[in-house]
């Protein structure tokens, strides 16, 4: 009985002696949403944008004029130091478990990108779900400073904005850090990352008179995708051949195709259910992309006549020739013009033939790339046509 | 020696400091002197005048038999006893008998008169059914034994009867259907009421109390209840019953942790709707006992497990309230408890307005004065309102202080604490048991007859087979040989 007690008394104990070990208070907490990083003569300048969590007065009429996020910016040669040094200016302390975004600027991204995801990597607090981004022919202070009307909050307005681009019109990947410590931590694979820019129309795009107005106010758009080599950018790749190169990478859900069918008369298709592999033929040795998918007819500008199989085939047809003249355009012309394995073609050839990736991979950028041979294969077919069987051109 | 009947007047009346309640009628019959002796407020007197005294007038006297033995054969009433000595008098007398004596000889005559001081069968107004016999236990013990005798009419029905309390001489009925329960646990059961020497026993929670093992587990293992169809239900799956005089509660032993999610429309309603309402109070159970340690844990230790917009909503709602998170609950618990109890121990007529004023003020005006935040008030509520599906209070009140050690292992270590008192929990409620079965039948140690009422339960008729572990005699129904225990 004796001993019962005691090992109870100890047990007790064990709570008191922890000491709260890492007990916050919400008030003690400012929400980060995302980070910026830009480049400033010390070194990083980091820009971190918080929620502004005020109190909901029931009486008081809400719909203030204060805006949803704060923003502060810190500059120091170490990352950690930067964010640590906020605290002066802020109440409270940063929490950057629930990271949106982060979003990084051209001239950061142009020399290297390691020392960012080595802090990032490194640090237990932050989860690795984030999506991150590049701030296109700006600095990220501009875009996280920018009040966007529809959504208060600009990190949520961009992640919202690709989750639905990708699902409907495919020209931007979700990147979360996690693929990103994939892409670079694999030596087969290069760095691509989507970008951002700001259309400027206003010079106060950090006021409320931005979300006040409905239109002519500066708004965050996403454009092209930036691609790297050597975790250095490189270059961009605009909207179009971005869907291209999603293609490639089997991450296209559904987008539009659309084709010449007359002259100066233009067939638009919705493809959806779309599966798109990269595979290494060994006997041939080249690159094989096969994309199939259910398209539907949306808009057909010129007369074919869809209710005969004929007219239907040639329609699969116009789609497919040109998915493949584009796609084999495309990986030509960033072959020629950037010389970066952005497609991880390597990463595909390593994991089907591996003696032969042994023998091209010391000089792949000499000459294993250039001399790639690839062959695109599509074969989406034509499932639904709409309301309408014959098309309002033919009267 | 109670042949002579003026020492046993005189010793009783001592010992009674004279009651008036306790009428000596002293009667000359055949040279001898009789005395009829009875307590009035427990007699009926119809029956001692009609009956007995009348009968009395009209007996026969004849020189060959002995007077007792004329009495015992003509009295008409309908049960008579005989006894022989002085504790057994005053034992017949406290229960309401007429007891005639006669002087010189050493045999009394005690005859069944009791009156009739109970109310009647009424409706059961704690355990509810909407289709359901609507019957409930009363304060008589023959009564009780009687709404029970009428639903098993089989020779099988034993009942053994114990009497407890030195000042009390409380009746209590043991039951148990002959053939079906296992004789070891009537005999365990029997063995520890013997054991039992108190002052008195009141009501059935008392011998609740002290037969139930000290096993410091805090939920209930014993089950009582009003009803006499869930008693009859339980006898015939080998449970045990007990009855006990002045009390509206019987128990049935044992009871295990299954049999608290039953309702007694259990039986009679269809298989799937009442797998509905058994899996909605699990969840009931489960949401009790965890909310508010799982919320004081992952607002003040675990926040990243908390979905963004839902942290940013906490956040606007704790701005600017000046106490800590578990402080704030403990608050609120302990009010809610105050208004709970409040609300049963004030009488009928200002009992409505006073619950409705204390929900105001805990709800609305705290919030308002920045005391506590809005969130807290849901979570609190939410945990108040799946406390309520359980019949038996002592189940809820268990449930309440597993609550507070949850909330303690919450505020300490965050969800690491509320993991370690759930493995403390469930370690404890499977060591516990309740008279020799295991509390967690049937989930832990599996037994596949028992989870054909477990979670989810099975129809009426493919429920062929009793559980093992409370009998010997398996077969239900059909045409299968029958064991006999």
């Amino acid at each position: 009985m004796r001993l019962k007690k005691i090992k109870l008394c100890f047990l007790f104990s064990v709570f008191f002696l922890s000491g709260c070990y890492n007990y916050h208070e919400l008030s003690e907490l400012s929400i980060t949403t995302a980070i910026g990083i830009d480049k400033s003569e010390n070194g990083y300048k980091l820009i971190a944008q918080v929620m502004n969590i005020q109190k909901k007065n029931s009486d008081a009429s809400s719909g203030g004029n204060t805006p949803e996020v704060i923003i502060y910016e810190n500059e120091d040669k170490s990352l950690l130091n930067a964010l640590r040094h906020i605290v002066l200016q802020a109440p409270k302390k940063l929490y950057p478990s629930h990271l949106d975004i982060l979003l990084i600027s051209e001239d950061v991204a142009k020399e290297g990108l390691e020392d960012i995801f080595e802090f990032f990597f490194r640090d237990p607090n932050v989860r690795m779900q984030f999506n991150v981004l590049i701030a296109k022919g700006t600095t990220s202070e501009e875009v996280l400073e920018t009040l966007t009307p529809g959504q208060a909050v600009s990190s949520k307005n961009i992640v919202d904005s690709q989750e639905t681009d990708a699902k409907y019109l495919g020209t931007s990947q979700l990147i979360t850090f996690e693929d990103l410590m994939d892409m670079y931590l694999n030596p087969n694979k290069e760095i691509i990352i989507p970008a951002a820019i700001l259309n400027t129309k206003t010079s106060e795009n950090n006021s409320i008179e931005n979300i006040e107005k409905a239109n002519d106010n500066t708004k965050i758009i996403l454009d092209s995708t930036g691609v790297f080599k050597d975790s250095k950018l490189i270059g961009y790749i605009d909207n179009e051949e971005s869907i291209y190169l999603n293609y490639i990478k089997g991450e296209v859900l559904g987008t539009l195709i659309i084709c010449e069918c007359d002259k100066g008369n233009y067939l638009t298709s919705e493809v959806k259910n779309i599966k798109s592999t990269a595979n290494f033929d060994k006997k041939e040795k080249k690159i094989v992309i096969e994309v199939s998918g259910d398209g539907n007819i949306n808009e057909m500008n010129c007369y074919i006549d869809v209710e005969k199989d004929s007219g239907i085939e040639k329609i699969e047809k116009l789609v497919n020739d040109e998915v493949e003249k584009n796609i084999n355009k495309f990986i030509r012309d960033s072959i020629s013009k950037y010389n970066s394995d952005f497609f991880s073609f390597l990463d595909i050839i390593y994991k089907s033939d591996y003696t032969y990736y042994k023998t091209i991979k010391d000089n792949w950028y000499e000459s294993g790339l250039k001399n790639l041979k690839f062959e695109v294969k599509s074969k989406i077919k034509i499932t639904k046509k709409g309301n309408v069987l014959r098309d309002i051109y033919d009267k | 020696m109670i042949g002579n009947v003026y020492e046993v007047v005189k010793k009783l009346k001592k010992e009674t400091n004279d009651l008036k309640d306790i009428i000596y009628r002293k009667k000359k019959m055949g040279g001898k002197d009789v005395y009829i002796i009875y307590n009035e407020p427990l007699t009926s007197s119809d029956k001692i005048s009609d009956f007995v005294i009348r009968s009395l007038n009209n007996i026969a006297r004849s020189r060959s038999r002995k007077l007792i033995d004329l009495m015992e054969n003509d009295l008409s009433n309908y049960k008579v006893m005989r006894f022989y000595d002085y504790d057994t008098l005053c034992k017949y007398l406290h229960r309401g008998f007429c007891i005639i004596i006669v002087s010189s000889e050493n045999v009394g005559l005690a005859l069944e008169t009791k009156a009739n001081i109970n109310r009647s069968v009424g409706i059961p107004d704690s355990e509810n059914t909407i289709r359901g016999p609507k019957d409930a236990f009363v304060e008589n013990y023959q009564i009780n034994i009687g709404l029970i005798k009428k639903r098993i009419k089989t020779n099988d029905l034993w009942i053994d009867e114990v009497n407890i309390g030195r000042y009390t001489d409380t009746q209590i009925g043991v039951l148990s259907i002959n053939g079906v329960v296992k004789r070891e646990l009537v005999d365990e059961v029997i063995d520890k009421l013997k054991k039992i020497d108190i002052s008195g026993i009141i009501n059935s929670d008392m011998v609740k109390n002290l037969i139930e093992k000290e096993t410091k587990c805090l939920l209930p293992t014993i089950i009582s209840t009003e009803r006499p169809d869930v008693v009859s239900n339980a006898l015939l799956e080998g449970k045990v019953a007990i009855v006990i005089d002045n009390s509206p509660y019987a128990l049935i032993i044992p009871g295990l942790f299954n049999d608290y999610f039953k309702t007694p429309e259990d039986f009679y309603a269809k298989n799937i709707n009442t797998t509905f309402t058994r899996i909605l109070k699990y969840v009931a159970f489960f949401i009790a006992l965890l909310t508010p340690g799982i919320y004081i844990a992952l607002i003040t230790y675990n926040q990243e497990m908390i979905p963004t917009d839902l942290l940013i909503n906490f956040a606007m709602q704790r701005e600017g309230v000046p106490f800590p998170a578990f402080f704030e609950a403990f608050m609120m618990m302990i009010s809610f408890e105050i208004l709970r109890e409040a609300d049963l121990r004030v009488p009928g007529v200002s009992g409505n307005s006073l619950s409705i004023v204390g929900a105001l003020i805990l709800g609305e005006a705290a919030v308002n004065a920045g005391i506590v935040s809005p969130i807290m008030i849901i979570v609190i509520s939410i945990t108040a309102i799946s406390s309520l599906p359980f019949t038996e209070p002592e189940m809820t009140n268990g449930i309440r202080w597993y609550r507070l050690l949850f909330m303690i292992g919450g505020s300490f270590l965050g969800i690491i604490g509320i993991v370690v008192i759930f493995i403390y929990f469930i370690t404890k409620m499977a060591s516990v048991k309740s008279f020799g079965k295991p509390y967690l039948m049937p989930f832990a140690p599996v037994s596949l007859v028992g989870l054909k009422d477990g979670f989810v339960q099975f129809p009426l008729k493919s429920n062929k087979k009793r559980v093992k572990y409370l009998s010997n005699n398996i077969i239900k129904q059909g045409d299968d040989e029958i064991e006999k225990n």
